[in-house]
């Protein structure tokens, strides 16, 4: 008998079992979850599979993009690759930042490390760039890797490219590898916060969730999810709480004793380049953050310098954000590739005088 | 309680338990009772009196209208409920904004009013109104169970934005069982998946790009503010239209069909048409309860159209206390008027019943008219100050060319899926359409139409004038496991992860 009503079409009766329905409704998942491994594959690898040298990263959260890195044992993923051929008996230089350093939105030859390497073969100083990033991390990461770097690689500058995050806690409590605890005096202690590489069961699942895009990137979104989640005000603390917190006193120290600890780690090789957040609009003026740098690479009599004047200068001129990809925010996230461009030339100007 | 929170999810499942649990249909009506008052006062719980207060006066008012055989009487006890149920949304909408323009008019000095708006008030307030009125009207009896009625009012899908059920829609569906059923979960939860996918895969990342632009736009060059005021249509759209959709999937788990609030507005290929599609149970509201009693279109050219222009720019007001939104009503009114004037019989002067057959060519020109002109009221609405909406203007029109050009990719990824979305629902529209009727009808999966023999009102699945068409998955199947899993993998992955608040509940 045809129960539909009238006006509404009828629908064949010689239904199949319900069982074999199911059966072939998880069929029909399981293909289509497979077709979008297949597609994500194209835009999604990660770090930790296959383990070769040179290590393939694509994300398609910043833009869409494949960039390179010689796994050597610095930075979340290794030295970014330039693009360009290394140039014979050129001087090495050595850049260290944060995510900004990393780079992973961009191209190789979009880097900072290609356009300075670019800049000093046109302007007839040819220099090799190793450029090393650290997700989330400060001046810390960086004090601890001197010693390993300057004797592996045996720099003629390192450059360490810092911004207002690098001023507050994420020196403290909150950067991952390492941290420091500051004394009133500047003096300081480095702490180790690395997560030890997984051993056993664990790295077994790591590696098999790396083999696939979807996989891996379901994890990542988790990972995101749960991030965006955490980042909601927390409760205020009850008043039995309210004791004066350690950490917050140390945080006006982090400024003076990074620039100390940079100038100990690495000597007169140092050049701290600041790079403001410059998002739909670019204040000339100095923020607060880079003012109190100026202030203690002037104490200390480090090289510094801020790119300010030369992004500021970029934007007025030509109306390119340099912040924000295709597919984010416009002005947010990291530095796009005409921001890379805009510091990077600040940083090639300062040291070209620096070289031979 | 955002529907894309978690804490609904929660709030919900407990709810759907319970009903589950209840053994009598008024346990269930109870607990849905409970729950929605719970809902709103989730948000702040003495804004829960504001809802029982008018609910309570609108409850014996409309007992004694209908009790009453004394014209002058009836009308009294309408007053009343009118002036409370008006008077709380002046107060609480519209102080600040009539002070403040005292004071700019007067140059008096008078300190801003903390008043928190309450959330949907006038959506409900509206809800409210159409009760009264209809009682007074003789069209529906009036409710004499105080806790039904209180469920009419407090019914927690669409309490805070929308559909805007009238009593006439709701009330007769207080019949239902109410006990949730496979067919009703899997009808309801694509519907509510469809929301869900409007609002964070679509609303929120063009979000991404449409605050920012708005709030900076002389930062930017014409051809992304241009692609900031489409990308805006559309978050909009799927903004309100996916509340709509999760609130109406929603009730639909529970068991009640709540009126469609959309209809492929973008399709629109005049004005009137477009009034027709978007919004439709204010626009429709504003028709019955403010155009026709200020006459409609019966007391000739002149007056149709000041009643239309009345009508947008009491419609534009609604939506918030700001001189952009009686523009944005002005605007809105004023092409009304120009598109019932071009629509009239030129020998009668009266407006042709039915449209002039019309080409290809001529339907892509009208839809496109309609589309820039609703795109470019938008820049009214969605502005911060009448001076922003003029910059932007300047920008489009190519006044001002200077700016930083930005390319959102998924605004031009969003595009085909609109439109793949708009393919689809005109064939289920042109399968479904009942001939003779203007109702649109739900059509059953296979599985469920079974359902429809010998159970009366018992299942939401039943076709009638207020389900609309949703293309359903072809569950179980093999196709039906394909589209669903790529669905939930794409939302899951590719969805903004800021949640940003409907757009609809500052209204």
């Amino acid at each position: 008998m045809n129960s539909s009503p009238p006006g509404i079409p009828s629908r064949r009766l010689d239904k199949p079992p319900q069982a074999r329905l199911w059966i072939l409704t998880i069929i029909g998942a399981l293909v289509a979850a497979v077709l979008l491994n297949f597609v994500l594959g194209f835009f999604i690898a990660g770090w930790n599979y296959p383990k070769t040298p040179i290590r393939t990263i694509r994300q398609l959260t910043e833009g869409t993009t494949t960039s390179h890195f010689l796994a050597d044992g610095f930075g979340t993923y290794g030295n970014r690759l330039t693009g360009n051929p290394p140039a014979p008996n050129a001087p090495i230089v050595i850049l260290l930042g944060d995510s900004h350093l990393v780079q992973d939105a961009v191209p190789d030859s979009d880097t900072m490390g290609a356009v300075i390497e670019r800049q000093s073969r046109a302007d007839g100083k040819p220099v090799n760039i190793r450029q090393y990033g650290w997700y989330s991390t400060a001046a810390p990461t960086y004090i601890a890797n001197a010693p390993l770097l300057l004797k592996s690689f045996d720099p003629k500058l390192v450059v360490v490219v810092l911004n207002s995050t690098d001023f507050a806690r994420e020196a403290l409590t909150e950067g991952w590898y390492w941290q420091m605890r500051i004394n009133p005096d500047l003096t300081f202690r480095l702490v180790d916060v690395r997560t030890p590489e997984g051993t056993g069961r664990l790295a077994q699942v790591r590696d098999f969730v790396g083999r696939s895009p979807l996989m891996l990137s379901l994890r990542r979104r988790a990972v995101l999810i749960f991030l965006a989640g955490d980042e909601a005000p927390l409760p205020p603390r009850p008043a039995a709480d309210h004791a004066p917190d350690p950490i917050q006193a140390q945080v006006p120290l982090v400024i003076p004793a990074s620039v100390r600890g940079l100038k100990t780690a690495y000597g007169a090789r140092l050049l701290i380049a600041y790079t403001p957040f410059c998002r739909q609009t670019c204040d000339p003026a100095p923020d607060e953050g880079e003012a109190r740098l100026l202030d203690a690479c002037r104490t200390e009599a480090v090289n510094c310098i801020s790119t300010r004047a030369d992004m500021v200068a970029e934007m007025q001129s030509t109306h390119h954000l340099l912040r924000g990809f295709h597919n984010t925010a416009p002005g947010e996230g990291h530095l796009n590739r005409f921001g890379l461009q805009a510091v990077g030339t600040a940083i090639w100007r300062r040291i070209s005088s620096e070289l031979p | 309680m955002v529907f894309t929170s978690f804490a609904f999810v929660k709030f919900l499942a407990v709810v759907l338990l319970g009903l589950w649990l209840m053994r009598t249909r008024a346990l269930r009506q109870m607990l849905i009772l409970v729950a929605s008052a719970f809902f709103y006062a989730y948000w702040k719980p003495a804004y829960l009196l504001l809802l029982m207060i008018p609910s309570l006066i609108d409850y014996v008012c409309s007992i004694r209208i209908e009790d009453s055989d004394s014209k002058v009487a009836r009308r009294r006890w309408l007053l009343f409920s009118l002036i409370t149920n008006l008077g709380l949304l002046a107060y609480f909408k519209y102080t600040n904004f009539l002070l403040d323009n005292m004071a700019a008019l007067f140059k008096w000095q008078i300190p801003y009013v903390n008043i928190l708006l309450p959330i949907g008030i006038s959506f409900y307030t509206f809800k409210t109104l159409s009760y009264t009125i209809d009682v007074y009207r003789r069209e529906i009896p009036a409710c004499r169970s105080l806790w039904r009625y209180a469920m009419f009012v407090t019914y927690f899908p669409e309490l805070v934005a929308g559909p805007i059920v009238r009593a006439s829609v709701f009330l007769p569906q207080m019949t239902r069982s109410l006990r949730p059923s496979l067919a009703r979960a899997m009808v309801g939860s694509q519907v509510v998946l469809l929301g869900v996918t409007k609002k964070l895969l679509i609303a929120d990342r063009l979000a991404v790009m449409v605050d920012p632009v708005f709030a900076n736009p002389a930062v930017y060059s014409p051809f992304t503010i241009s692609s900031a005021i489409v990308a805006y249509s559309l978050q909009i759209y799927c903004d309100f239209s996916g509340y709509s959709d999760i609130a109406i999937g929603v009730s639909k788990i529970i068991g009640f069909d709540l009126p469609e609030n959309f209809n492929m507005p973008y399709l629109a290929t005049s004005l009137t048409d477009f009034w027709r599609r978007w919004h439709m149970t204010l626009s429709g509201w504003l028709r019955d309860y403010l155009y026709i009693p200020l006459g409609g279109n019966r007391h000739g050219r002149l007056k149709t159209y000041r009643n239309l222009m009345l009508t947008m720019l009491l419609g534009g007001l609604w939506h918030g206390a700001s001189w952009n939104f009686v523009f944005w009503g002005f605007l809105h009114g004023s092409a009304l008027a120009v598109n019932h004037w071009w629509t009239r019989d030129r020998r009668s002067g009266a407006r042709r019943t039915a449209p002039k057959p019309q080409g290809p060519l001529m339907l892509v020109v009208k839809w496109a008219a309609t589309y820039i002109f609703v795109c470019v009221a938008w820049v009214f609405f969605r502005s911060r100050s009448f001076d922003t909406s003029l910059l932007i203007l300047r920008k489009i029109s190519w006044l001002d060319t200077s700016g930083a050009t930005f390319f959102y990719s998924p605004l031009f990824a969003v595009i085909p899926l609109v439109v793949v979305g708009h393919i689809l629902g005109v064939i289920a529209q042109s399968q479904f359409h009942v001939p003779g009727s203007s109702h649109r009808r739900c059509p059953a999966p296979h599985w469920a139409t079974g359902l429809y023999a010998g159970n009366g009102g018992r299942f939401a699945l039943k076709p009638s004038g207020v389900a609309g068409i949703y293309v359903l998955l072809p569950l179980p199947g093999f196709w039906g496991g394909a589209l669903l899993a790529l669905w939930l993998l794409a939302v899951f992955l590719f969805s903004s992860l800021r949640t940003a608040p409907f757009i609809y509940f500052q209204f």
